[in-house]
């Protein structure tokens, strides 16, 4: 998929990789970054309280648009997702810094390493090793299609 | 007639070293026909082929017009470099363009793949295959490589056309001015067409393309009717281009660069446009006014030589790189006070800038102040002593890249009209050849986030709760999450 980039997309993306090979956030590492607007990460679970997913290694697949960073971009986890309250089993994430719109916590500010970190550290704080409620019916009726285009709820303030 | 072929070859450890065998497939008026073919004796450890064997069945032979044709083919595979089976099984792969769609213009397509696969291999036999550094699947995209003299490698990406050798190949380069040849199709008449449309960087000026192409149509001796000619026409233009590229490495050498950052390595410099931002030395009548102007510019008062936070935007000409700077080729940023005497310093004494030495020597004569050396490993970086090397960080803060675009400079599509525009020493965004400097800064103290406004403005507008009033946009910074206003 070829498409074409506003040149602040494109050179601001190069900056973020560039910065991240000089520093790669803690347990994470670039698989792929070919094409440039489409990043896969392997990040290594946390070992936070719980251990929960301290043996596992989970990878993320970080779309970027050509609004990028106006426009958040899409952000995944491959299968297997990690199981985890606010991860869907299609891989949907349930974090208000991902999408922008009236409840959305997106900010131009946000570099991909910091979005990493975020995701890693949501993992170190669950609790306990559940689906979130629905998981089965949202993944039936949305499949594949980005992640952006559900209404998202964010009330968990905790995890 | 071999009108197209396929190959598939399997790499087996065998006894006298690597063994490629695998099957070529014809299609000869659209019936598939499978033919054997084994290439033995590939060094194990080089993966040479100066001692390979070349086995095929007869009736490849007999496709390929006789065993003669068949030992012709192994010579040339035992002075292939090592790459060369990885690039066959691409470049065998090369089909006809519409290798999957309709079945009726499939053998005049098929033919002309077939010629345009006999144009190229005999293009590439002449230039050497070292050269050649990528060969796309269809075989209508292929990279060149050119080591220079001085060791900097260039690329020329060449795109064929459909209907190519009738029309010219599409060329793309990284110099910083176009390529231009001119084009006769092979076995024609005289020259057609003129300069073939090449493309050099996206937003080359309209005012560099003139001695560029002049330069370029007269390297040519002629119209290139093969990859050959274009190829030397762009061995010419990356040989006529040494002057730029020497005065631009004195200049990284010599004086403190800060874009392209001084992590862009040696071998890439070459590559971006030629341009260089040069920290400026403090000149006398500055150093007391200077460092209360820009936000954290204090940064550079301490030994360094910082000069109040000036920086000098320079552009050297590619056709005239010792020439003084064209206008808007020298624009210097900063604090007004800081800029107002270097500007006058250099501008002022303009008409004894020199040829005879180069863009460093002048740019110190007509300050009349050293250039700051660069930091680290320069040749005079041990002489100040005082630039530890967690200074080269505080200085890269200092400058401040734009919290949303990651840029310092963001270019512009209609940057003519801001070079002229040096005098206005207001609030607004300094033109720097065609671009914008970040020209908003968080009020809160401890964010003081800079911004492009025009950045700044295009995100506070796309959030639902910003409040537009007397052409001024409300919102909150995109860091710290605190008021901002900017212009709309």
């Amino acid at each position: 998929m070829a498409k074409t980039l506003s040149s602040v997309a494109q050179r601001r993306i190069q900056s973020e990789l560039t910065e991240w090979m000089r520093s790669p956030p803690e347990g994470c590492c670039l698989e792929s970054c070919e094409p440039m607007t489409s990043w896969v990460v392997v990040m290594q679970g946390p070992e936070g309280h719980s251990r929960l997913y301290a043996d596992e290694v989970f990878r993320l697949r970080i779309d970027f648009g050509e609004q990028y960073p106006l426009d958040p971009p899409d952000v995944v986890f491959l299968a297997p997702a990690p199981i985890h309250p606010h991860i869907y089993s299609n891989g949907h994430i349930c974090l208000d810094i991902l999408y922008s719109g009236n409840n959305g916590g997106w900010s131009p500010a946000l570099t991909m390493s910091k979005v990493v970190l975020s995701l890693r550290s949501m993992l170190a704080s669950a609790t306990e090793k559940k689906k979130p409620p629905g998981d089965a019916e949202y993944c039936a009726r949305v499949g594949n299609r980005s992640p952006k285009l559900s209404r998202w709820q964010f009330e968990d303030d905790k995890v | 007639m071999l009108a197209s072929a396929t190959a598939a070859l399997l790499s087996l450890p065998g006894t006298g070293g690597i063994e490629h065998e695998g099957f070529v497939v014809s299609q000869v008026g659209g019936v598939p026909e499978y033919h054997w073919l084994r290439i033995q004796g590939a060094d194990p450890r080089t993966g040479s082929l100066a001692a390979a064997h070349l086995d095929a069945s007869p009736s490849l032979a007999a496709l390929m017009g006789g065993p003669g044709a068949l030992e012709a083919v192994a010579g040339r595979l035992r002075a292939a470099p090592s790459e060369v089976i990885e690039r066959l099984s691409y470049g065998a792969n090369a089909g006809p363009g519409p290798g999957s769609s309709a079945g009726p213009a499939r053998p005049a397509a098929a033919a002309s793949a077939c010629v345009l696969m006999q144009l190229l291999l005999r293009d590439l036999d002449s230039l050497g295959w070292g050269c050649l550094e990528e060969l796309d699947q269809d075989a209508a995209r292929l990279t060149l490589a050119h080591t220079d003299p001085a060791g900097r490698r260039h690329r020329l990406r060449l795109t064929l056309p459909p209907d190519y050798p009738a029309s010219a190949p599409k060329a793309a380069t990284d110099l910083p001015t176009p390529l231009a040849f001119a084009w006769r199709p092979p076995g024609s008449g005289g020259p057609c067409g003129g300069p073939g449309p090449a493309q050099g960087r996206g937003q080359r000026r309209a005012r560099e393309e003139g001695p560029g192409r002049e330069d370029g149509a007269g390297s040519g001796a002629g119209a290139s009717s093969s990859l050959v000619g274009v190829f030397a026409a762009f061995k010419q233009a990356v040989l006529q281009l040494q002057p730029l590229w020497a005065a631009l490495e004195a200049i990284d050498r010599r004086c403190r660069v800060i874009d392209p950052p001084p992590s862009v390595s040696a071998a890439r410099r070459h590559l971006g446009p030629p341009t260089r931002r040069l920290v400026c030395p403090a000149l006398d009548s500055c150093t007391s006014a200077g460092s209360q102007g820009a936000p954290g510019a204090a940064g550079g008062g301490g030994g360094g030589g910082g000069g109040g936070g000036a920086t000098l935007q320079l552009r050297l000409n590619p056709a005239d790189p010792l020439g003084p700077p064209a206008p808007g080729g020298a624009v210097f940023l900063g604090p007004p006070e800081a800029v107002a005497a270097l500007r006058e310093a250099l501008f002022g004494r303009l008409h004894q800038w020199s040829r005879d030495r180069d863009p460093v020597d002048n740019l110190e004569a007509l300050l009349g102040q050293p250039l700051p050396p660069p930091l680290g490993g320069g040749p005079q970086g041990a002489q100040g002593g005082a630039a530890p090397a967690g200074d080269a960080e505080d200085g890269a803060d200092a400058l401040g890249e734009c919290a949303i675009c990651g840029m310092y400079v963001l270019p512009t599509e209609d940057g003519e009209g801001e070079g002229g525009s040096e005098g206005g020493s207001g609030g607004g965004a300094d033109g720097v050849g065609g671009g914008l400097v970040p020209d908003v800064v968080c009020p809160t103290p401890a964010c003081s986030a800079p911004f492009h406004s025009a950045c700044l403005a295009e995100w506070l507008r796309s959030l639902p709760d910003t409040r537009v009033s007397f052409a001024k946009l409300f919102g909150r910074c995109t860091l710290c999450g605190n008021p901002i206003t900017v212009k709309a």
